[in-house]
């Protein structure tokens, strides 16, 4: 139990400090074409234990997204994403559900349920999170095709990332 | 408090999203320089336009005032015109010089009840003898100033009007554009359409003609319109053509109407009542 714990606890930490020490500094695009932008936080939330209850895994969106925001300097716009990545895990998760259902006591990770599964499941929750942040950073429906840009360009780069960490790390939990 | 707790637990997910949301948003808000921006001009944009929409709801009930009001003033406008004015000028001689005094007033009304679908319709209309309305005035509509009906009868503050749909109804009108003149009746059925009967079939008529009141009675001024022509034939037998009128007046969706008064009309029905008793 501890184990679990600390294991999210540091992950919590690393994907914070890899996000706003190595990720916030890379410009891909550069001045003309801003819209990449490289977002893999939300691997903490979606790596939570299956057994986390629905509003601590809220609460827990709302205090990562929060970390990431004071570095960005955008108070709330990651923290509202993150939010709403939480509140929806439990319906991807049962839109992904596996012929036998979840047992509670595992993560949701590539190790227990395949490694396709495992990229469908996260690419759903990067896309919902970041169409979501993106929204929210407009602020506004106007520009609905800048937002799809930004979404489409973000995710197809970070879900790159995601895949690179599941082939490398293989997280257990 | 039981249900209370028990809701959070059955929807604590929910309760804490929206909670935290709500934080977020304020946050984004009032944190953030665009975002707010956004929000206070948007804000600005929905608040003016639920004004707006409560401005509009408020005027409506105004509404019905306002066009009370508008009637009293058509009706005034309608008594200044040439066809309500007796001319007392006697032409003796070329100087001519109009000397007019009222012969006709209108007096603004409301109707309250009313019928297009039967054979023998009826209206009501809410002047009656306190307002100085008798029976055998006419009965013109407000929105197209054109011919409606008769008063029939009159209680204090009501009045029955004989409306031009109605089989004893007979009003006498001409073609504006030569003069000749008949009866105007209705056979039932279509209430948009009346027959003008006693044509003399000499008279040379074009479909689209204007239909107008004769003047040649107590009842209606000269040249307030009935409606054009749609068809005419003649009646098998007679020397007489039959015309069918397009009615200007759509009875089936009147509000407003004025009543007609002729001034002198007593003094009129006194002298062809003498005429008659020869």
């Amino acid at each position: 139990m501890s184990n679990i714990v600390a294991t999210n606890g540091l992950r919590f930490i690393i994907f914070v400090l890899i996000q706003v020490l190595v990720l916030k500094g890379i410009d891909i695009g550069g001045a003309n074409f801003n819209y990449i932008s490289i977002i893999i936080y939300p691997l903490f939330i979606i790596l939570l234990p299956l057994r986390t209850p629905h509003s601590i895994l809220v609460l827990l969106g709302f205090l990562l997204g929060m970390c990431i925001d004071i570095f960005y300097d955008s108070y709330g716009i990651h923290a509202s994403a993150s939010v709403f990545s939480g509140y929806i895990r439990p319906y991807v998760l049962r839109l992904f559900a596996p012929k036998g259902g979840y047992n509670l006591n595992y993560s949701p990770v590539a190790n227990r349920y395949g490694f396709n599964w495992f990229i469908a499941y996260a690419a759903t929750m990067l896309f919902l999170h970041l169409f979501f942040y993106f929204s929210v950073d407009a602020f506004t429906f106007y520009y609905i095709s800048d937002i799809a840009l930004r979404t489409i360009s973000t995710f197809i780069i970070s879900l790159l990332i995601i895949i690179v960490y599941q082939v490398i790390f293989n997280p257990k939990e | 408090m039981r249900n209370l707790i028990f809701l959070f637990v059955k929807h604590g997910g929910t309760v804490t999203f929206v909670l935290m949301e709500l934080l977020c948003l304020y946050l984004v808000v009032e944190t953030n320089t665009e975002q707010g921006a956004i929000y206070t001009n948007s804000f600005s944009v929905i608040s003016s336009a639920i004004n707006n929409r409560a401005t509009k709801a408020k005027e409506h009930f105004y509404m019905s005032e306002v066009a009370d009001s508008l009637a009293r003033e058509n009706a005034a406008l309608l008594q200044e015109r040439d066809n309500a004015q007796f001319i007392k000028t006697v032409f003796k001689d070329s100087l001519l010089d109009l000397d007019t005094e009222q012969l006709y007033t209108f007096t603004a009304a409301k109707v309250v009840s009313n019928s297009v679908k039967l054979n023998n319709n009826s209206m009501t209309i809410n002047r009656g003898t306190n307002h100085g309305i008798r029976p055998s005035m006419g009965i013109v509509s407000a929105g197209s100033n054109s011919v409606v009906g008769i008063v029939k009868s009159c209680s204090k503050n009501y009045s029955r009007i004989l409306p031009i749909l109605h089989s004893q109804s007979k009003i006498s009108a001409s073609i504006k554009r030569n003069g000749y003149f008949g009866g105007l009746i209705w056979r039932g059925g279509d209430p948009t359409v009346a027959n003008l009967i006693d044509i003399p079939k000499h008279a040379n008529l074009i479909i689209g003609d204007t239909i107008q009141t004769s003047g040649y009675s107590t009842i209606f001024p000269e040249g307030i319109m009935v409606g054009i022509i749609d068809t005419f034939w003649t009646q098998p037998g007679t020397n007489f053509y039959e015309i069918k009128v397009d009615l200007r007046s759509d009875l089936g969706k009147i509000k407003y109407v004025y009543v007609v008064e002729n001034l002198k009309w007593r003094e009129l029905e006194d002298l062809e009542k003498e005429v008659s008793n020869e």
